[in-house]
This record gives structure tokens, C-alpha cells and sequence, in this order.
């Protein structure tokens, strides 16, 4: 194990609408130790409606608080999004194997939409390391782009793709870039991730995932989340989230 | 008022320090609960099903959440009965855990050899037989379904194994008392329910189900009114205990197990929300006694007041 997990009731300090559906909150947490790319269950109603935790990434640490960026898509998100400072919530984190970053090598990270959650405390670390961090962002609406707020002004290179407006998607950009000797990392939609993992094949580098399953438990528990791989099922709760490519077996 | 007795006796030499367990499937192998609680403190651990081989399960996607509900198809996965024995029981036992291995196998053998690897290892408190497993032999009609193939399990694992043991019954079986029959026939020491009940969730925008396996087992608060009238039912048959699994979330819902007539309860999908679930059922279960100053917790067991007519 990695980490030490913890489940606690803690304080809503605050709970900001970014853009339409889009928000940012801070719990009053205070772990011991993160990785970038880890992340929590959060119990968002002492109820038992909904029934089960929902998953989210570990945006970023600071005095007194970890950051979540959600997006509203059900009951457990639209629930969240009323919350208010002074609420509670129960936390159960940090969850999951998270980015083996290593000072030797070169990253690229790719990020699809929310997929941007893991790369703030992937940039901050590599900027720690003395790199510059470099993203390709692709987003659907141009109201997005404002999610690289945060990595710009900790002095990472973003390049955009905006689909709505351009009519052009992330990997489009990843494939005209010559990325040879770079260490991909990549978090999204699903379907952008195999895209990802295909051209980083053909270009012969190596790229590392953050996968998105239903979970139940989070912690290695139910055997709910399990992911296809060249060894057989893997659980995206503890062996993952993220998954060298070179290990999984898609869909498609 | 004197100190709180909350033993539960399901043979005079299984006995239990409380009446809560954890149920087969949610509680990991017990060891991935030790960061949150002293798990000795727990009534037993039922582990994860065990079966003769490792088996891998089910492919992607095997849970979804329904209303007060999880579906799950997880096709149990586990790591098979004598790597459990040999990697994970030596900490159980170190840790004070009471273990209940719950077994299950697709042909009668399966199971009996199961059972013969388990008997007489230091550190296993009871066998559960789970027989909600497709019989492949008889063209995968679960055993469970059927009495015949039921006292046929029972009764192979019983001649293997001089261990204490606990029959977990289907919801689905057609007739629950001749069910019940087989089993105790066959020298079952306890009956447990229950298991999952068959459910499905389809994607409409897809038009397909959500899960890799169509349908798949509904567990969680939906399922407790139903699992509570069938252990009610059950305990009015039984000549063994009845240990109440379904849908238990807090302590008074256990509680109403026990009234209906559970010697014992399980909880399942709790853990997977509150990792500390069957703790805080433990102290619920514990206040209510001192409440309503009840100093034997077997005192509940079946003391339901029924309306006269
Ligand atoms: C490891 C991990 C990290 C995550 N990090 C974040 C994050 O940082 N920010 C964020 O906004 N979301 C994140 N998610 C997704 C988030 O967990 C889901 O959006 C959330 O659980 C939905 O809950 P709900 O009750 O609002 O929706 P539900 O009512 O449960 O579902 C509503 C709809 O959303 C779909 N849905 C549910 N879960 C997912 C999912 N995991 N992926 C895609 N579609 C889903 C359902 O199929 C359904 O159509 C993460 C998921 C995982 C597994
Ligand atoms: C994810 C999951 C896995 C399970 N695996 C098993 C299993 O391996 N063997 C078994 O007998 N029951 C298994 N069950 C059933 C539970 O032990 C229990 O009978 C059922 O979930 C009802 O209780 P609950 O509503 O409290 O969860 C599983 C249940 C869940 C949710
Ligand atoms: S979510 Fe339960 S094992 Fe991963």
C-alpha cells in the first residue's frame, strides 16, 4: 500500500461555480500524503440516497484544504453542488495508485475536458523536478478552456483544441507533434484515451492512462471496477487508476 | 443495569462475541479493513467466496447503482482456497479475526474439496455454503433452486468437514421450506439469507443491459423488506439458527432481523459506503439494549409480538 486511507466527516469551506455545471470545492482535509492522480470517495449525503460513494480526483493540496473540480452529470454531482460552507461531507481517500513521475524522464500530459483534474499536481511536482510542464488540452466548449487557468499561471505550456470552435480534437494535436522521447500521460473520455494509446504506439512512446470505471468501494474491496488487461482483470481502484498502456486490452 | 451479554450461540461451539458479521464478498479478505478497526471486535469475517481454483470473473462493467440498490455481476472473482490459507489467514489469525470461509463450486466435488482443504485449519471458525451457484452438471440451474441438489452439497461438504456449518440460501429458491428441509436433512448447522436477488438495468440510450452479464444480483436497502419477511418466513421453519443478511444499514435494521428470528445478522454493502459500517451497527444494537434494558441479546431473537386474530 502506498498511502495511509483514511474515512472522515469533514467541512465544506467552500463550493465555487466555475461555468455552467462546472465546480470547484474545498474540503477542509488534511492528508498526509498525496500523489498526483490519486483520489477520494466522497460520501455527499449522510443518507444512504445515493447509495455509494462517488469517485473523484485529487485536484490539489494547500494549507488547509484539498480542491475537487466536478462536473454535475447525476444525483450525487447535483447533490454536491449544493452544498454549502459549514456542510460535512465524509471523505475516504487518498485512493489509488496515482503518476509514477521520475526526474529522468520527459512528460506530455493530454487531457480531455475534467480529464485536466489530475495535471495541476502533475505540474506542480515536475515543476518541483525543474521541468516545464507541457499540456495539450482539448475541450468540447470554448467556456472550458478556463479549467487551464491554474496550470498557466504556474507557468505550464497549454496547447488548446477547441471542438466546437475549430472543429479539432486533442489527439489530432498529439499526432502532428513530434513527441519522440516523451513520457505521455493522459486522462478523459475513454474513447480519447485509446486514441491517445494508439498514436503513442505508432510513434513508439511510452504513455500511461488515467481510466475512469464505476466503482462501489474504492478500495479493493467489491472487485466491481475491474479493467481489461494483458494479465487478466485489474482493479482500477488499486492497481490503477492509471494503467501503462502497454498493459491494457481496449474494447475496440 | 448489569453488563451487556451480546454472545450469539449458532452451535454450542460456534459462538459468536456479537451478532454482527460481515457478509461473503464485501469485506475483501478482512485484511483490507485493518487501517479503519480492530476487525477482532467484529462478530466474524465471512471472506470472499472461495473456490477450489482462482477464478478470474466477470468482464467489465459489473456493478451499477439502481435506487437504494447495487447490481452486481462481479462472477467471484477470488483468489482461490489455498492461497487464501496459505497468504491471508496466518494475519487473520494474528489479528484475533473470527473467519467464516464461505465456499462455493460448480460441481458437487467442487465443493466437497473445498471444504477438505479448509477442515481442520487452524483459524477457521465455520464454513458458509454458498449455494447460489450455477450446478453446470445440471445445466446451470443454480443449486440453490433446487432441494435435491442442495442436500447433495450439503451433504458432501458436511462429510468432509467437521466444521461448524452455515447453508446460504438463494431468495430465489421456488419453496423455501423444502429448501430448508434438504439442507438441515443434509446436517446443515445454520441457514443464512439472503443471497442477492436476480436484477437487471438496461441502457436505453443503448439499448443494451448495463451489465456484461445481463442480469446480475441486487443487494443494498431495496432488497431489506424482502430479505426481512423471508428470514421471518424462514425462522418460523427452521430447526437451525438464521442468521438475516439483507439490506442492513444501521442497527435497527438489524434489529428487526433479530425480532423476526435471525440468531445473527450480516451486513454486505454497508462496507462497501462506511468501511466502518458493522462497527457502528455493533454500538446501535448495544445502545438499544441499554435503552430498552435487555441484558441478553439472544432475548430479542424471534421475539416478534404478532397481532392476535
Ligand atoms: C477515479 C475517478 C476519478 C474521477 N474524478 C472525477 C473528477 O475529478 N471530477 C469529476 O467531475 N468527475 C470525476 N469522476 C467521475 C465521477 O465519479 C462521476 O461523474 C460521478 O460519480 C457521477 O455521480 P452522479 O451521482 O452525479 O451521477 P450518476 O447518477 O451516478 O450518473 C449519471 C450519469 O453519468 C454517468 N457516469 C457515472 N459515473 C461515471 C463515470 N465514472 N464516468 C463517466 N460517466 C459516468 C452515468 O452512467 C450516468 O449516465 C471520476 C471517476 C473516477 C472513477
Ligand atoms: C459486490 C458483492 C459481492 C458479493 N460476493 C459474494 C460472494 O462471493 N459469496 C456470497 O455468498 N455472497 C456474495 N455477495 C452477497 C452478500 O454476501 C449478501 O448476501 C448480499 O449482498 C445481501 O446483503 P446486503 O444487502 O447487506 O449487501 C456479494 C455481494 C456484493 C454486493
Ligand atoms: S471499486 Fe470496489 S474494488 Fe474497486
Amino acid at each position: 500500500m502506498s498511502t495511509m486511507r483514511t474515512t472522515e466527516s469533514v467541512e465544506v469551506l467552500s463550493n465555487i461555480a466555475l461555468f455552467p455545471g462546472h465546480y470547484r470545492i474545498t474540503l477542509g482535509w488534511d492528508p498526509l500524503t498525496v500523489k498526483p492522480g490519486q483520489f477520494v470517495m466522497l460520501r455527499i449525503s449522510p443518507t444512504f440516497d445515493p447509495l455509494l460513494r462517488r469517485p473523484f480526483g485529487i485536484y490539489n493540496i494547500k494549507e488547509g484544504g484539498v480542491e475537487i473540480l466536478y462536473r454535475v452529470v447525476g444525483k450525487g454531482t447535483s447533490l454536491m453542488s449544493q452544498l454549502k460552507r459549514g456542510d460535512r461531507v465524509d471523505v475516504l481517500g487518498p485512493l489509488g495508485n496515482g503518476f509514477e513521475l521520475t526526474e529522468d524522464k520527459d512528460y506530455l500530459m493530454v487531457a480531455g475536458g475534467m480529464g485536466i483534474v489530475p495535471f495541476y499536481m502533475v505540474a506542480k511536482e515536475l515543476l518541483r523536478m525543474g521541468k516545464t510542464p507541457r499540456l495539450f488540452f482539448g475541450v468540447r466548449k470554448e467556456e472550458e478552456l478556463i479549467l487551464a487557468d491554474d496550470l498557466k499561471g504556474l507557468g505550464a505550456e497549454v496547447e488548446f483544441t477547441v471542438q466546437e470552435r475549430d472543429g479539432k480534437v486533442v489527439t489530432e494535436l498529439l499526432e502532428s507533434k513530434d513527441i519522440a522521447g516523451k513520457h505521455v500521460l493522459a486522462c478523459g473520455p475513454e474513447g480519447m484515451l485509446e486514441k491517445v494509446a494508439s498514436i503513442c504506439e505508432a510513434k513508439g512512446v511510452e504513455s500511461f492512462v488515467s481510466l475512469e470505471t464505476s466503482m462501489a468501494c474504492g478500495m479493493g474491496v467489491c472487485m466491481g471496477c475491474s479493467v481489461e488487461t494483458k494479465e487478466g482483470y485489474r482493479l482500477a481502484c488499486v492497481d490503477g487508476p492509471v494503467f501503462n498502456v502497454r498493459e491494457l486490452k481496449w474494447k475496440s | 443495569m448489569e453488563e451487556l451479554n451480546t454472545k450469539v450461540h449458532i452451535t454450542p461451539e460456534f459462538v459468536l462475541k456479537n451478532p454482527v458479521m460481515v457478509a461473503s464478498g464485501t469485506f475483501g479478505y478482512g485484511l483490507e479493513f485493518t487501517e479503519f478497526m480492530n476487525i477482532s471486535q467484529i462478530g466474524a469475517i465471512v471472506v470472499k467466496g472461495l473456490s477450489l481454483k482462482p477464478r478470474a470473473g466477470n468482464p467489465p462493467p459489473r456493478i451499477i447503482e439502481t435506487p437504494a440498490g447495487l447490481i452486481n455481476a462481479i462472477g467471484l472473482q477470488n483468489i482461490g482456497v489455498e492461497h487464501f490459507v496459505k497468504d491471508k489467514l496466518p494475519e487473520l489469525r494474528r489479528l484475533g479475526a473470527t473467519v467464516v470461509a464461505n465456499i462455493f463450486g460448480e460441481r458437487v466435488d467442487e465443493y466437497r474439496e473445498v471444504a477438505r482443504i479448509l477442515d481442520g485449519v487452524e483459524g477457521i471458525s465455520a464454513i458458509e455454503v454458498n449455494i447460489s451457484c450455477p450446478n453446470v452438471k445440471k445445466g446451470g440451474l443454480k443449486f440453490g433452486q433446487d432441494p435435491a441438489s442442495a442436500r447433495e452439497v450439503v451433504a458432501a461438504v458436511r462429510e468432509a468437514t467437521g466444521l461448524p456449518l452455515i447453508t446460504k440460501l438463494s431468495p430465489d429458491a421456488p419453496d423455501l421450506k423444502a429448501m430448508i428441509e434438504a439442507v438441515e436433512e443434509a446436517g446443515t448447522d445454520a441457514i443464512s439469507l439472503v443471497n442477492t436477488i436476480p436484477a437487471m438495468a438496461i441502457d436505453v440510450e443503448k439499448r443494451r443491459p448495463v451489465l456484461s452479464t445481463v442480469t446480475g444480483g441486487l443487494s443494498g436497502p431495496a432488497i431489506k423488506p424482502i430479505a426481512l419477511r423471508l428470514v421471518w418466513q424462514a425462522a418460523s421453519v427452521a430447526k437451525v439458527p438464521v442468521i438475516g443478511i439483507g439490506g442492513i444499514m444501521n442497527g435497527r435494521d438489524a434489529l428487526e432481523f433479530i425480532i423476526a428470528g435471525a440468531r445473527a445478522v450480516q451486513v454486505g454493502t454497508l462496507n462497501l459506503v462506511e468501511p466502518r459500517g458493522a462497527m457502528k451497527v455493533i454500538k446501535e444494537i448495544e445502545a438499544y439494549m441499554r435503552q430498552h434494558r435487555i441484558e441478553n441479546i439472544e432475548a430479542l431473537t424471534g421475539s416478534l409480538v404478532l397481532p392476535e386474530r
